[in-house]
């Protein structure tokens, strides 16, 4: 059965929290933004970020992913490349991608920045690649890999 | 106006959607608190994206894109964004990534930002701005894949 209830306000009926259940799905697409306008909030949101340091500089051994959103593997390809698998994949290769990279993510090599972008996109899978000025391939720390766009 | 007072909205069949057309906040319209993983909150139009692409400026072409007007390949290495719903100022946050070309092992060698002149940002206005991307030479050049990204407060 299908209930509908037309209302203006929706407020929590003690304190200020109102929780939609954990096995439901909440979707809106216009959300108010901070001023007149409205923005979409589907894609608002990073369908992917990752972390992943392929020195080992950081999180203590190489080819260590950190904080991780819809991402199923990290791997280290071969010298300054890493391949992503996103879990639910998008829902085509135009998504969106934006990523960092360091030679070390440490403070001793904190000028250490690195060329890097994306390639071989695909909706579930793309590669990273970084390089020196030199144009050689490095391992580095990545960070601020991020994807926005439709999932499938 | 009607007001429900809840504390939990469920799906009556439970699993499924809870539809809602438009969220906006009843102190303030554009101010939603969310719960985050934690214990923390965090703002969830603070957390949104606001614009994003990817961009063939081989082409030039825009493959995909949200809340963008229009591209213009200005120069080489440059392009110029323009955005549908504007923001409310210039002090918006930009990031991009690019990568020379959409092949197996082919190099990045491509550094891109917003375009500026000695460190300040020579046209980004708040309903758009202009990306510069780079090779190793530092001369403008031309990428396949070229991401950008867009957080700030719309008007």
């Amino acid at each position: 059965m299908t209930g509908q209830i037309n209302v203006n306000k929706i407020a929590a009926r003690t304190g200020t929290t109102i929780t939609i259940d954990t096995g439901d799905a909440l979707d809106v697409t216009l959300v108010k933004a901070e001023g007149t306008a409205t923005t979409n909030l589907k894609q608002g949101l990073a369908k992917m970020w990752a972390s992943f340091d392929q020195r080992g500089d950081v999180l203590g051994s190489a080819g260590t992913s950190g904080d991780t959103f819809n991402v199923t593997s990290i791997t280290d390809a071969l010298e300054g490349h890493i391949d992503v698998a996103i879990a639910n994949d998008m829902v085509n290769a135009t998504y969106s991608l934006t990523a960092m990279s360091h030679y070390s993510g440490t403070l001793a090599y904190d000028e250490y920045s690195r060329y890097c972008g994306g390639s071989n996109m695909a909706a579930g899978t793309f590669r990273l690649a970084s390089q020196y000025s030199n144009g050689n391939e490095q391992d580095c720390y990545w960070n601020g890999i991020l994807v926005h766009g439709d999932l499938a | 106006m009607s007001t429900i007072f809840a504390n939990k909205i469920k799906n009556n069949q439970g699993g499924n959607n809870v539809r809602i057309n438009q969220l906006s906040g009843i102190d303030t319209a554009g101010s939603i608190t969310v719960q985050s993983e934690g214990n923390a909150t965090t703002n969830l139009q603070q957390g949104l994206c606001k614009s994003w692409a990817l961009t063939d400026q081989t082409t030039p072409e825009v493959l995909d894109s949200f809340n963008q007007a229009s591209m213009t390949d200005t120069s080489t290495g440059i392009v110029t964004w323009t955005m549908t719903n504007i923001f409310s100022s210039t002090n918006w946050v930009a990031s991009s990534s690019t990568h020379a070309d959409n092949t197996t092992n082919a190099k990045s060698m491509v550094h891109s930002g917003t375009r500026t002149s000695s460190g300040t940002p020579s046209d980004k206005t708040s309903a758009g701005t202009s990306w510069y991307a780079k090779n190793s030479s530092h001369s403008g050049y031309d990428s396949e894949v070229v991401g950008h990204m867009a957080y700030g407060d719309l008007v």
